[in-house]
């Protein structure tokens, strides 16, 4: 087991900054800590690295309770945000100051300092002073610092956030190939759910130091837990609309004012889980149509409210009464501000959640 | 044609008042070292001699060796008391390098390593502390009474562990503040990469940050320095007999033995130079130093 977590907590002062934590990453695993800033994750990795001490829990890696070992006996590399680069001293300098602090023999050092710059491709710029590189050099060398050590477990703390767009997306695969390469146990923090999405083996997203939902990141797509984690990921996000549930003749409806639909067959799961009859429904963008003829019994009339192209998509927002939806469309949509569409949606393809709890019945 | 003359007389303009800003802060300079060379009775001529008719070193001579030609036949019946005098002079400059080295680097020291404490542990986002800087408030004088008290029941009046200490109590305050300034600017991260590479709290400071700080430690290090270097009222009160600075020697040039302008201003020329040795050695950091940290307006 590459890391286990047993409710682990955080406060500071009056404030809970993580709720009473647990989640295993498995050895050789990528595991994403998702949630917007302010949520609890990088507590919870500084904890891990051990430059916070945890008000309760257990922190276990590779099965060791590591809750009283220092930072550097915990077998951990830890890539921040801003990198951390000793600018003062030069690249090769920066890779081998873990193990010259480690007293390695220095034929060792200059061995392992080698192999890294290799797997990193950063031998070009060994003889530099670190001050002067670009971004993604310095990235580079982050990364390299924590790698020699060859830890058990390592941390990078929204370490793509300080690189532009096209940067990102290099580096992103980059980080994903050197991870499979060498089977690294990664635990990843970002507030980036693209990044997440794409290089996670498993997602732990997380609110309000609360764990809201652990899982792959397929299921974290198609089904959330909550209306947190349902309108966290995904791009553009989920389309919201409050409802009521009615029971009549037998049926049930899903009342949202301007349409209805008929949940019969979900009618007793829903029952189940929810607290009233105020539900919000669910439904992602790319999951709906938007036909210029009404198709089918599930068609509903909206009018044109933006169309926003993407290129290859383009994101559509109808209104519907006073409700705005938004529809990914393939392909450019050509529509005039106002003109009537209809809009239908797979039954199976929506969400029903309760809306006090936030928690997903359907 | 017009605005490119126009222009050209506009950079003159501003060239002149460059030179004459020049001029007037380094006049007194001139002056100093002009009549450092002038021979006595050019000293303080009327009307003033601008240049002196003939360069002497005599009153170099004088401040080293004590040789005392030049007086012979001015005021030959005090000749060997001058030179008793004179010998003396180069314990002054011997004393002042001493009290003002050692007084910098125990204030670079001690207020350095609080200064990094307080950026590190002290309370997040608070000001630096005002209480350090409390008797800074006060004029020199009112200090000063009780350290005499303080220092004659200790026994440390005229020793140079006693100015030494007198030195790096005043300073140590304006370290912390410079300091810290300098620290707050550095991430954590730097702190926390060291530690992770398995360095001590010590080992993170020492080498991940303070290599980072050397800039604003080199100016703060020349600004104590020149504190120190120019103190009298602390060395003529808690000095004198046995511990001579050059800023007590200077003015015992004019007091105790008649009006000496010409090694006055030969021991006045000689005390600007280690400041400025100081200031060229660490001139790659003074930008760097006063664009970086609290200095910055």
């Amino acid at each position: 087991m590459g890391l286990r977590i047993e409710n682990l907590r955080k406060e500071f002062g009056e404030l809970v900054a993580v709720k009473d934590l647990s989640l295993t990453v498995e050895t050789g695993e990528f595991v994403s800590l998702l949630g917007p800033s302010g949520c609890g994750k990088s507590t919870t990795l500084n904890m891990i690295a051990g430059l916070l001490y945890p008000t309760s829990g257990r922190i276990f890696i590779d099965d060791v309770l590591v809750n009283e070992l220092p930072p550097r006996d915990r077998k951990i590399g830890l890539v921040f945000q801003n990198y951390a680069v000793f600018n003062h001293m030069t690249v090769y300098d920066n890779l081998a100051f873990g193990l010259k602090i480690r007293k390695t023999p220095s034929n060792e050092i200059d061995q392992r300092v080698k192999e890294v710059a290799d797997f990193l491709r950063i031998t070009d710029v060994m003889k530099r002073r670190a001050g002067g590189l670009r971004l993604d050099q310095l990235q580079r060398i982050a990364i390299g610092r924590s790698m020699i050590v060859r830890p058990d477990l390592f941390l990078l703390d929204e370490p793509l956030s300080n690189l532009d767009a096209a940067l990102r997306a290099v580096m992103r695969v980059e980080l994903k190939k050197m991870q499979k390469e060498l089977k690294q146990t990664v635990m990843y923090v970002t507030h980036d759910q693209l990044e997440a999405m794409t290089m996670s083996e498993r997602i732990a997203v997380m609110n309000k130091g609360e764990l809201q939902q652990y899982d792959t990141p397929t299921v974290i797509y198609h089904h959330p837990k909550n209306r947190f984690v349902a309108n966290f990921i995904g791009s553009p996000s989920m389309n919201f609309i409050d409802c009521s549930l009615l029971e009549k003749e037998g049926k049930a409806l899903l009342d949202a004012g301007v349409f209805t639909i008929d949940i019969t067959e979900f009618h007793e799961m829903i029952k189940a889980q929810v607290t009233s009859s105020e539900l919000v429904m669910g439904v992602r963008p790319e999951d709906i149509e938007i036909m210029n003829q009404p198709s089918g019994a599930g068609s509903v009339p909206t009018s044109v409210y933006l169309v926003e192209p993407l290129g290859a998509k383009s994101v559509v927002s109808v209104s519907i009464g006073n409700t705005i939806i938004k529809a990914l469309t393939p392909g450019a949509f050509k529509a005039g501000v106002g003109e009537t569409k209809w809009i239908r949606y797979e039954k199976d393809k929506i969400h029903i959640m309760d809306k006090k709890t936030g928690k997903v019945a359907v | 044609m017009n605005r490119r003359a126009s222009g050209i007389v506009r950079s003159l303009f501003r060239y002149a008042a460059v030179v004459f800003a020049c001029l007037l802060a380094l006049f007194p300079i001139y002056w100093m070292f002009s009549t450092s060379i002038k021979l006595p009775d050019e000293w303080v001529a009327t009307p003033s001699v601008w240049f002196p008719s003939k360069p002497v070193l005599i009153n170099y001579q004088f401040i080293f060796s004590g040789s005392y030609e030049y007086l012979i036949g001015r005021r030959p019946e005090e000749a060997t008391q001058f030179y008793s005098f004179a010998w003396s002079s180069m314990k002054p400059i011997f004393d002042s390098l001493i009290l003002s080295t050692f007084g910098t680097l125990i204030a670079l020291f001690a207020g350095t390593l609080s200064a990094y404490a307080l950026s590190r542990y002290g309370p997040k986002g608070a000001p630096p502390p005002v209480f350090p800087l409390m008797y800074r408030m006060f004029p020199p004088v009112a200090i000063i009474v009780p350290v005499v008290i303080m220092y004659a029941t200790l026994k440390l009046t005229d020793t140079y562990p006693g100015i030494i200490i007198l030195y790096s109590t005043l300073t140590v305050p304006l370290v912390l503040w410079l300091m810290k300034s300098f620290f707050d600017e550095i991430p954590r991260e730097i702190d926390e990469a060291a530690i992770l590479d398995g360095c001590s709290l010590f080992g993170a400071f020492y080498r991940g940050v303070l290599p980072l700080v050397k800039a604003g430690l080199a100016v703060t290090g020349l600004f104590i320095f020149m504190l120190d270097w120019s103190d009298f009222m602390g060395v003529l009160l808690l000095g004198g007999r046995n511990v001579v600075t050059i800023p007590l020697k200077l003015a015992e040039y004019t007091s105790g033995h008649g009006e000496l302008y010409g090694p006055m201003a030969a021991m006045g020329t000689i005390a600007v130079i280690p400041p400025l040795i100081f200031g060229i050695l660490i001139q790659k950091y003074l930008v760097r130093g006063f664009t970086f940290g609290a200095i910055k307006g």
